[in-house]
């Protein structure tokens, strides 16, 4: 059996006196889309943020493919340079066009020429259909325009895998099925991803693994269809019959 | 010449003029045009023309010592050979006496008497053709002489010495002029007065000062510099100090010039200028 | 008597004008023309502070507050950088700088660098009293613009910065490429008035000495004041600040609004 992409062990984060992850074990395998659902402050966007050390875990492991990143003595930014992530504001640099936005790490980071980092920006538009935008400045991008310039943007990086916190949660609803089509681009590509999301129907059908996460804790994981259609628990059947 | 002004350009320069002299520039009942106010009958009278009345209001820039000083247990707060002289004066004058602290450029340029800040300045002020053009000037109570002041360790003993030398001098002295007539390849640095040149030099800024001699002889005796400066050469430029009066107020002048004489004739003089230069 | 709400606040209007005619009227009226014109508008005074009024005055004002200027805002950032450290010594060390300098008359500083440090440490500072002086400017501008940069650095948003982590992007590079560039925006105006204070402040340095050739607008001012004995080189000073000042503001206003409209 090959090293899971993301291995998380008996993990706790306090904030101050509030404990936000009460213990949680987890993992997802390569090529696996694993969405992660629950009510508002149940720790999931914690969660996905522990993952890549944007959070400091307080307690606990987590392996990115085998690789302990809690290790004080981890390469954070070499680790950080193969997961991407895409957040829920978007997070686009406002003082750089498209084109910037997608090359500023590649040079910084990944040490590309100029020439490289431009050719691989122009590919990763025109997968995410941006490909005419590449001068264009942040503010003058819809908001589905901004979030798959800024999937752009992570895949450019040429990540192992991709992380998502709720990525179509600022969007107009009109906007999300562009965005929500990128995904399911990827996944069919084998790309691993972890997905924040409040989009059921996405999780449904793109997602080989769905985890239902209430008060820090995960309540119940498993086939998407079968958790989704079949809760076991209360609390997950009263979460759903909300959403659904 | 005369430029017409615009209403515009008449407020502008009005509020200026309010902000560049305390004192309003509107007030020219005191005569700045020249035509001062003759009252028929009034020329027998005594009375001087005065900003206050049975007040001489004399603007000095302290401290300069000797010259002038403050002094917390004097009457009117300061102390000095000027403040004497003027004191000595006020009192054959029958006035009271009031010193104000000025800004010496203020002084000198005329700007504090036209303005009506006070009626005189003694400020050990030297009686040049340029002052006098705009001043009126008591007759000298003082010849000064300029000198140049050295650290004792310097090899400066001249005037001749100073080429590329950085000399301090008082802005809008006599010492300055004399500084830049007679030492020209020096590098004259100009400060606003006599408290930071003495600082600068020895702060090693400057490595000379060139200034009136009363005051170099003065950091030469410092005790708490004892040994340090040396006043190297004396400078007689054959003027004097005066004190300085609106240049239409012949009467004030007459008055200060009368009782000056009155002092020299009865020793006063003498004895004020033996509490300060007396050379043992 | 009822007088409709419009009529009442036209005559306010009207009342407030005529208010404000009327000290204008007392000022003009007031104004001894003939004073004035001879104390401030002397044309031979006029000619002769010209040319030097501006190839020494001005010239020397410009140039002492653009390296005050730059020399602050270098040490601003590296003491923003400080008050923003992990180091709890460097935050405390930048505080300490801070609040000293700022607490601090600019001309009390700088009489200290150029007279008191030579006395007490025995070292004098580079370019004579006045390159004192203007290390003395640079110190209290750093410390006052540090505090600008700090809230500059701290109002980008905190997303900004973990995109570029998330992108791994080390500390420096997120800071150079990313957070800066977005802080210098936001602290472009509050910088700029502090430019303009520095060009006024930069009168300071009248009072450590100058050299003929190292005279600034207020000094020069002054010499008219002795050399031609009449106000007029003040009136020509003041105006020349403004010359300076004035264009610098309006930049400010520009660039605000031109921020407003970019922040949609």
């Amino acid at each position: 059996m090959s090293t899971p992409a993301i291995q998380v062990s008996d993990l706790h984060k306090y904030f101050g006196e509030h404990e936000v992850l009460k213990g949680i074990d987890f993992h997802v395998n390569q090529s696996q889309v694993v969405c992660v659902i629950g009510p508002s402050g149940s720790g999931k966007s914690t969660l996905l943020r522990c993952v890549n050390r944007l959070e400091e875990p307080t307690s606990g492991k987590i392996f990115v493919e085998g690789i302990d990143i809690t290790d004080p003595e981890v390469d954070l930014d070499a680790v950080r340079s193969r997961i991407g992530m895409v957040f829920q504001q978007f997070n686009l640099f406002p003082h750089m066009n498209v084109l910037d936005n997608l090359c500023v790490a590649q040079r910084r980071v990944k040490k590309r020429s100029k020439s490289e980092a431009v050719e691989i920006a122009r590919q990763t538009l025109e997968k995410v259909g941006m490909a005419d935008r590449e001068n264009t400045y942040p503010a003058h991008l819809s908001g589905g325009q901004q979030q798959r310039v800024a999937i752009a943007r992570a895949l450019s990086m040429n990540p192992d895998m991709m992380l998502f916190d709720e990525p179509t949660s600022a969007l107009d609803p009109e906007l999300v099925g562009d965005v929500l089509a990128v995904m399911r681009d990827l996944a069919s590509e084998g790309m691993t991803m972890m997905v924040v999301t409040h989009e059921m129907g996405f999780a449904r059908e793109v997602g080989d693994n769905l985890v239902f996460m209430d008060d820090g804790v995960i309540l119940e994981e498993g086939d998407p269809r079968q958790v989704l259609g079949d809760p076991q628990h209360e609390r997950t059947k009263l979460f759903l019959s909300k959403v659904l | 010449m005369l430029i017409r002004l615009t209403p515009r350009a008449t407020l502008a320069a009005a509020v200026l003029s309010a902000l560049a002299l305390t004192a309003s520039a509107c007030g020219s009942d005191s005569g700045s045009d020249g035509k001062a106010s003759d009252n028929p009958g009034s020329s027998e009278a005594p009375s001087l023309d005065l900003i206050s009345d049975g007040t001489l209001t004399v603007c000095s820039d302290v401290p300069y010592p000797p010259f002038e000083a403050f002094d917390k247990t004097s009457p009117t707060g300061f102390k000095g050979f000027d403040i004497d002289i003027v004191d000595a004066i006020a009192t054959q004058l029958d006035l009271k006496v009031v010193i104000k602290d000025s800004d010496f450029n203020a002084l000198q340029s005329g700007l504090a008497l036209n303005a009506g800040q006070c009626d005189l300045a003694a400020s050990a002020m030297t009686i040049t053709p340029e002052r006098q053009a705009k001043l009126g000037f008591s007759d000298g109570y003082y010849d000064s002489e300029q000198s140049l002041l050295v650290p004792s360790d310097s090899s400066i003993a001249s005037i001749d010495d100073l080429d590329g030398v950085k000399v301090g001098v008082q802005k809008g002295t006599t010492g300055e002029a004399y500084a830049n007539e007679h030492a020209s390849g020096a590098d004259i640095v100009v400060f606003p007065s006599d408290g930071e040149m003495f600082a600068a030099i020895k702060a090693g800024q400057v490595e000379a000062l060139l200034q009136d001699l009363p005051v170099n002889l003065d950091h030469q005796n410092d005790p708490a510099a004892a040994g340090e400066f040396k006043v190297v050469e004396t400078y007689d430029t054959g003027e004097s100090y005066g004190l300085a009066m609106k240049k239409d107020n012949t009467d004030l002048i007459d008055a200060v010039d009368e009782a000056l004489q009155t002092m020299r004739d009865n020793g006063e003089y003498q004895k004020i200028y033996d509490t300060y230069f007396a050379t043992e | 008597m009822s007088l409709k709400r419009s009529t009442r606040r036209r005559l306010r209007d009207v009342g407030a004008y005529a208010a404000l005619i009327a000290v204008i009227v007392v000022v003009v009226a007031t104004a001894d023309r003939e004073a004035i014109s001879k104390n401030f508008l002397d044309g031979d005074t006029w000619k002769g502070m010209w040319p030097d009024i501006i190839l020494i005055g001005a010239k020397n004002t410009v140039k002492y507050t653009v390296i005050a200027f730059a020399g602050g805002i270098a040490l601003a950032l590296l003491l923003a950088l400080m008050r923003l450290s992990p180091l709890r010594l460097y935050r405390w060390l930048a505080t300490v700088y801070i609040e000293f300098f700022r607490g601090l008359p600019a001309l009390v500083v700088i009489i200290f660098m150029a007279l008191g440090v030579p006395l007490a440490f025995g070292w004098t500072p580079p370019g004579g009293t006045i390159g004192a002086g203007l290390i003395a400017l640079i110190m209290v501008s750093g410390a006052y613009m540090a505090e600008t940069l700090r809230a500059g650095i701290q109002a980008v948003p905190k997303g900004q910065r973990e995109a570029a982590q998330s992108l791994g992007m080390n500390g420096f590079w997120t800071m150079v490429t990313v957070v800066l560039p977005q802080a210098v925006r936001i602290v472009i105006p509050p910088l700029t008035n502090e430019f303009i204070l520095l060009v006024k402040d930069t009168s300071l340095l009248t009072f450590v000495g100058m050299q003929a050739d190292q005279v600034e607008l207020t000094s020069f001012g002054q010499q008219g004041l002795i050399n031609y004995s009449n106000a007029s080189p003040l009136l020509a000073i003041a105006l020349v600040y403004l010359v300076i000042s004035i264009p610098a503001s309006q930049l400010v206003a520009h660039l605000e609004r031109r921020q407003q409209r970019a922040a949609r």
